[in-house]
């Protein structure tokens, strides 16, 4: 037996040690006995309605358990997402087990699938009378048109306001469809972003373990993305004018994105690129922190409380301690020495921060911003890194406002695609020289005569 | 809408009681083409390397034969066949529309693992290299041995694992259904009704600069960025784990920090954890004294913080160092040592403990080294948990023991000479041999030269015939003269004979003359007279001289037929000696 298969046997123990490491044994299992309480139950209710009213004795103790089930995972992972799908269930993306011989999954699944319903979100615990109302509508025939339709209306009509019936679900298949061949998935992506940070958040705000999962799935999507697409230009184009979406998730999600972009023209590989996509996401989570009297921990203090909600995760991760390092030094100087990816990440937040359009307007356009940041190069910012992200994001990064000499005003919507482009990007026309406003408009300054006259602000 | 599935199956127990032989004969064979076959090879190579880590201590030669197949096989049949490609059903692996594999044990079942978790298609390219498929192994692995990670599931295993050569279609996710009603379903990540928000001045005060600097493009050195590189490098983890602690303790002193020491225990717990297993034992006791200075300014955390130093001696993190120390490992490295010293407890306690159930070598190796360091001050309690541990616990303190107190070895060795067990004699035996003579430890080897155990009396014999130990000899005489017609078997009648001899040539020739030329008319058909001859015959086949010859001589000419062919084995032997040559 050759020494190399001693040393691979090595290398895998060690693998699965750290992956044992990394693992949250309680919280797993909890949310596995507590989905397939919820299934038994629920199916057990349902069957009941067939022969009882709801207000029947008989309801009483499994309704009591399933309210109490709810309330606990309520507690454990905030928003209960159920979903049916191919004989299986899933709360929350964990798959619940359950014994063969119950045919529990099944069960549950050709019920709401009677009233072309794939799954239950619980946006908070429901009381006694709305678990009896709820288990009723299940219960109940389905319409014949637009069941769906029909048995979210039937919810409301009984009270249950809390109860987000999902659609059916089928389950999607790598290389079905490559993700990021179309504007219109990254346009999704980045949309759905803003939501998936505002689960996180709220998660985190009532001291919940925080589950890194659906976050890091949507990270991979934009680490993906950046490979092929100008997904700078592309956020810009997707959500720049979006100050509909929270403003705070949009912060993250732009965070996120420069952070990645620095990270690939650094050439990390795609896992590492993940994990400091994840970190991104995550790096003010200490704002979501609220101490006895309900405030936000002052700037001075959230990095410290954003590494305490992260360090609530249980397990030793190394994507998680990176984490924990970006909430603890995103602001901390380059001379102080933070780590690798809250470097990355200090660039990030302060350019984003500086050209965040506020209530008040923009404070300084991109082009300014990355011109005042050059100054500090060397002391507050990393200059190997800085140049990555000059290097990505031009002389007029995407979201500039620029007039051109023409009189037409642009907003700048790529990246930097070569070196001779460097100050000369892609933009979309928002208004002519006559005032009128085209549609769709796109105007390329690295092979148009069109010159830049003017650097503007964005203004609310 | 897009939200993948997680695995969450509980994780299978520990440990199984198969063999291996068992192991090999569980699957089915399958696939009736050779073809199928080399992909039936494959795949119950692949499975069983899988589980091996389930069944199987990590350090087992049994993996490392379920490596070396899997290895082989995948070889084979790439070699021959080229692309390996597979179609996932819940039970069963198809190749070539051939069912290639079959389990359905749904515990054991590769099938059902990579089918549960979503794999739909698999395929195992040429060019496929031994790394490649080792990280398969590890994904596969990890599943088997149940692990739940709330970091990464199967699909971001498989994603961040960047195959070139194996190419996977999976369950991503789910999909709003085409035929959905629309308008209705909502992706978890919008449901959502409470929003929390940060504080509208979130980020501010924004950094002042005053100043503008010139922005350019330019060439970033390759250099430069793989310095960069290198400080993300997966070896690093535990220097940033180390300094993320540190940075945490740290802020403890910060008077507005609401943050305690309370709060960062299960985090410190962790790295804790993953730096012992790691062997990262400099990280570990600057981890140790950052905690040990850090500001605890309640009794709450202060308890805390005790109780987390006193938790990198425990019986529990030292397992789990001294598992992690190679096979060639002689010692524990300085840091565990001052750890020991520097943290208060009764660790010489944990650490017998701890080898009291240690099963690898290296590591009761390292443990008895460090029991070492307590000797000096705490010999007397060592000897105490000598007497009264159980025979294999004696057997490895008493090594401990005689590398650094002698006079405590003794004191240990006749507590233990009584105990029946053969380790334990043994191990009394390699205590004394190193001992020099006297009276006590000649007492211990006489003792062992008549123990019950027959591998240990001619090891006692022939210490004692080493070391010419004058006080053995009348003992050893009357037990020769005593059990001669009894118990004595023929070769412990030789070694005592080549003892006397060995410890006092003179007085030992005179017994044997005796024995060897009788006198008297009953003297030479006494029960046991045979025996005593041939100890002596034994003994006087080293004996130059002519006497020793004509000795020899006279009890072979008087010899039954065994006894006579022994004589004639020793004069052949003693010749040679005589003549300088090999016997």
């Amino acid at each position: 037996m050759s020494d190399d298969l001693v040393e691979n046997q090595h290398q895998l123990a060690a693998a699965l040690n750290r992956a044992r490491a990394g693992e949250d044994k309680e919280l797993g299992q909890r949310v596995r006995d507590l989905g397939e309480q919820f299934v038994r139950l629920t199916n057990a209710l349902v069957r009941l309605c067939k022969v009882h009213a709801p207000e029947n004795d008989a309801f009483d103790e499994p309704t009591r358990q399933l309210v109490n089930a709810l309330e606990r995972l309520d507690t454990l992972i905030g928003q209960v997402s159920v979903v049916c799908v191919e004989g299986q269930v899933y709360v929350n993306d964990i798959r619940v087990r359950m014994d063969d011989r119950i045919s529990g999954p099944q069960a549950l699944e050709a019920e709401l699938g009677r009233h072309g319903c794939g799954g239950l979100t619980f946006v908070k615990p429901i009381p006694d009378e709305q678990v009896r109302a709820l288990t009723a509508c299940i219960s109940a025939a389905p319409a014949e048109e637009k069941p769906l339709h029909a048995f979210v209306q039937a919810l409301r009509d009984c009270g249950v306001m809390e109860v987000n019936p999902q659609g059916r679900f089928r389950l999607r298949m790598s290389g079905e469809k490559t993700r990021t061949a179309t504007e219109l998935e990254l346009h999704q992506t980045l949309e759905r972003a803003s939501g998936v940070v505002a689960d996180a958040w709220e998660s985190l705000s009532s001291n919940r373990v925080p589950n890194p999962l659906p976050v890091r799935r949507l990270v991979n999507e934009l680490v993906d993305a950046s490979a092929t697409e100008d997904i700078l230009g592309k956020e810009e184009e997707a959500i720049g004018g979006n100050t509909g979406s929270d403003e705070f998730a949009r912060h993250s999600v732009r965070v996120t994105t420069f952070a990645v972009l620095i990270g690939r023209e650094l050439g990390l590989p795609a896992s590492a690129l993940a994990d400091l996509g994840v970190a991104a996401m995550y790096h003010d989570a200490g704002y979501a922190q609220r101490d006895e009297a309900g405030f936000a921990p002052p700037f001075s203090h959230h990095g410290t409380a954003g590494a305490r909600a992260l360090g609530r995760q249980r397990g030793f991760h190394q994507a998680k301690i990176k984490r924990m390092l970006v909430a603890l030094e995103h602001h901390r100087d380059f001379d102080k020495k933070p780590s690798l990816y809250a470097r990355i990440i200090r660039i990030a937040d302060d350019f984003e921060n500086y050209t965040r359009v506020r209530a008040t307007g923009q404070l300084v356009s991109p082009a300014e911003a990355l011109a005042r940041m050059a100054s500090a190069v060397g002391t507050a910012y990393d200059p190997v890194l800085f140049q990555l992200f000059v290097n990505t994001v031009g002389a007029f990064p995407p979201g500039t406002l620029l007039k051109l000499r023409d009189g037409r005003l642009v907003v700048v919507v790529s990246g930097v695609r070569s070196f001779e482009s460097f100050a000369r990007p892609m933009c979309r026309v928002l208004r002519n020289a006559d005032r009128s406003m085209p549609e769709n408009e796109l105007v390329d300054l690295a092979t148009t005569d069109a010159q830049v006259a003017e650097v503007m602000l964005h203004r609310r | 809408m897009s939200t993948p599935p997680a695995e969450t199956e509980a994780p299978l127990s520990e440990t199984e009681d198969v063999s291996l032989e068992a192991e090999l004969h569980a699957e089915v064979s399958f696939g009736g083409t050779p073809r199928g076959q080399a992909a039936n090879a494959v795949l119950q190579a692949l499975s069983r390397a899988a589980r091996s880590f389930l069944i199987y201590e990590p350090t087992n030669e049994a993996i490392r034969i379920f490596l070396d197949n899997l290895r082989k096989s995948a070889n084979t049949f790439i070699d021959t066949y080229g692309e390996l490609q597979l179609e996932i059903r819940p039970f069963e692996l198809i190749h070539n529309g051939e069912v290639v594999y079959l389990d359905r044990d749904r515990e054991r079942s590769l099938a059902f693992r990579l089918y549960r978790d979503g794999v739909r298609k698999l395929t195992l390219r040429p060019g496929l290299d031994w790394q490649e498929l080792l990280k398969l192994l590890e994904v596969m692995s990890i599943r088997y041995v149940g692990v739940r990670q709330t970091e990464d599931d199967l699909v971001v295993l498989l994603w961040k694992a960047a195959f070139s050569h194996i190419a996977f279609e999976a369950v991503e996710g789910f999909v709003a259904d085409a035929e959905d009603e629309g308008g209705v379903a909502q992706s978890s990540g919008t449901g959502a009704v409470v929003h929390i928000s940060a504080p509208p001045d979130f980020d501010l005060p924004l950094p002042v600069r005053p100043r503008i600097a010139p922005v350019r493009y330019r060439v970033v050195p390759q250099a430069a960025i793989d310095e960069l590189l290198a400080e993300d490098d997966t070896q690093g983890v535990a220097g940033l784990a180390l300094h993320l602690a540190e940075e945490l303790l740290a802020a403890l002193a910060d008077p507005q920090e609401t943050l305690t020491f309370s709060d960062l225990a299960s985090h410190l717990n962790e790295t804790r954890e993953f730096v012992f297993s790691e062997g990262h034992m400099a990280a570990s006791l600057q981890l140790a004294y950052a905690a040990a200075s850090a500001d605890t300014r309640d009794p709450k955390s202060e308890a805390a913080c005790l109780e987390f130093l006193q938790s990198f001696v425990s019986a529990h993190a030292l397992r789990r160092f001294l598992h992690s120390v190679s096979q060639d490992a002689s010692d524990a490295p300085h840091e565990l040592y001052a750890m020991l010293k520097a943290i208060p407890g009764d660790h010489l306690k944990t650490l017998v403990e701890v080898l009291g159930t240690e099963q690898g070598e290296a590591s009761r190796r390292v443990a008895r080294r460090l029991i070492e360091m307590y000797v000096k001050d705490r010999g007397d309690e060592v000897v105490s948990y000598i007497l009264n541990a159980p025979d294999h616990l004696a057997c490895e303190l008493l090594r401990v023991l005689r590398h650094s107190d002698l006079d405590r070895t003794l004191a240990a060795a006749k507590g233990l000479v009584h105990r029946g067990d053969h380790n334990v004699q043994l191990g009394v035996l390699t205590a004394i041999e190193a001992m020099p003579d006297g009276p006590e430890p000649v007492r211990i080897l006489l003792q062992l030269g008549m123990s019950g155990a027959e591998d240990v009396r001619p090891k006692a014999l022939a210490i004692l015939a080493a070391r010419r130990s004058a006080d053995a000899f009348a003992p050893l005489l009357t037990k020769l003269k005593r059990e001669a017609s009894g118990r004595l078997s023929n070769s412990e009648a030789e070694s005592i004979g080549q003892t006397l001899i060995a410890i006092d040539t003179n007085y030992a020739l005179t017994a044997f003359r005796e024995w060897c030329r009788p006198r008297g008319l009953l003297a030479g058909v006494l029960p046991g007279h045979a025996r005593l001859q041939r100890a002596a015959v034994a003994g006087l086949a080293g004996v130059p001289g002519e006497e020793a010859e004509a000795l020899i001589r006279a009890v072979s000419d008087k010899a039954g037929s065994e006894l006579q062919e022994f004589c004639t084995q020793v004069m052949v032997r003693r010749r040679r000696i005589l003549r300088g040559g090999r016997t």
